[in-house]
């Protein structure tokens, strides 16, 4: 072999190496940016109506009921505070009562790490997180997290409500589906549930 | 005696080295602050609209005053309140206006006095709606010449290049009012 053709071998031998060196590179950081994007944003697991239920690592979750109105009823501990009885939306708005139901059925999962996050997206892709301000205050199930209730975790096989208050403006009302973020099992996954 | 080729390898290799090493010493020595993420920034005034990823804002009145209403009691400073009163709508998702203050001219850093959490726009600031209320930054009578509010995206678990809001807040004459301010609470009304 000439020495113009070693020389030529060498050089095509670096070019391949670096081009390796940038790929690989470029594949790392796409396989960052995706698991950054994951983890915020899962992909939708599965998509369900009211009434429809679906296992997610271990855990069955269904939408019992998604209701909207201008007020809803007081919790007993604030009824007082309320005309009526009743925590009414501010002018322009509706409060969301979203109803889920939980059921661990796997015991291998750990009471205590059974998390949700929920929230309402509109057709346009905004999203709505609880409202602080009515979220304590209207009359909602026992269960306090997708854990179960205020004292202790929920038993295997024991299914329990827990809901989650929201403020929206009443012109989106008909045009909300819910999110589910599920995590502290194997993955971190999301349910949408589309009412009926 | 080394061979031609051997030579030319050798001088091969040391060169590659000396060369990487040289880019090694300017990318260290051009490398820029790792610690602050890189920015844009949208230049708005008072009355003006700016919108950046989270959210879109308009300050509708900036004072400076020595004397503010706390809680029913006057709260004196030798120093300058500036008062910037600003209306927030989410864009997408709810904003928690985690990234708010006020810069002066010389590159100094304040942020909102937080005796007057209550005044302060409401948060989280959700789609639809639109929050108003008021912050409070204790600067330096010198520092309100170019005083400037600015606001950024909430922190994400990655920050990198981003877009933000720079308002002037038109107190370049450096005039501080006597009279006490009052500080409304803050509020939200649908906006949609």
């Amino acid at each position: 072999m000439s020495e113009a053709a070693v020389g030529r071998r060498r050089r095509q031998g670096w070019a391949a190496l670096c081009a390796s060196a940038i790929l690989f590179s470029l594949g790392v950081g796409l396989d960052q940016s995706q698991a950054i994007r994951q983890f915020r944003d899962p992909p939708v697991t599965a998509t369900l109506t009211t009434g429809e239920r679906q296992v997610v690592d271990g855990v069955a979750y269904e939408m019992t009921s998604l209701i909207h109105a201008r007020a809803l009823p007081a919790d007993e501990g604030s009824r007082d505070r309320y005309p009526g009885g009743m925590v009414s939306a501010m002018a322009g708005a509706e409060l969301v009562l979203v109803v889920l139901t939980v059921e661990r059925l796997d015991p291998a999962r750990d009471p205590e790490m059974v998390f949700c996050t929920v929230t309402l997206e509109d057709s346009a892709g905004r999203r709505w997180v609880t409202d602080g301000t009515v979220d304590y205050v209207v009359a909602r199930p026992p269960g306090i997290s997708c854990v179960g209730g205020p004292e202790e975790p929920a038993k295997l096989g024991e299914s329990f409500e827990v809901g989650w208050v929201f403020q929206v403006p009443a012109e989106v009302v008909d045009d909300l589906r819910v999110r589910a973020r599920l995590s502290g099992g194997e993955g971190t996954y999301q349910l949408e549930f589309r009412p009926r | 005696m080394i061979p031609p080729h051997r030579q030319r390898t050798t001088i091969s290799a040391v060169s590659t080295v000396v060369v990487a090493l040289a880019l090694v010493a300017v990318m260290a020595a051009t490398a820029r602050d790792t610690t602050v993420a890189p920015r844009s920034w949208n230049h708005i005034g008072v009355g003006e609209t700016g919108t950046i990823r989270d959210l879109s804002l308009t300050v509708t009145d900036a004072r400076a005053t020595g004397t503010l209403d706390l809680h029913g009691t006057p709260f004196t400073s030798s120093a300058a309140l500036v008062v910037v009163q600003a209306d927030v709508a989410a864009t997408v998702d709810a904003t928690y206006l985690g990234q708010v203050w006020l810069t002066t001219s010389d590159g100094r850093r304040y942020d909102p006095r937080d005796e007057w959490t209550s005044a302060q726009p409401p948060i989280p600031a959700q789609p639809g709606f639109t929050v108003t209320g008021s912050w409070v930054f204790e600067v330096p009578p010198d520092g309100l010449d170019g005083a400037e509010l600015v606001v950024d995206n909430d922190g994400a678990e990655f920050d990198w290049y981003d877009v933000g809001l720079r308002v002037r807040l038109g107190l370049d004459d450096g005039a501080i009012e006597q009279q006490m301010l009052p500080l409304p609470e803050g509020s939200v009304r649908v906006t949609s």
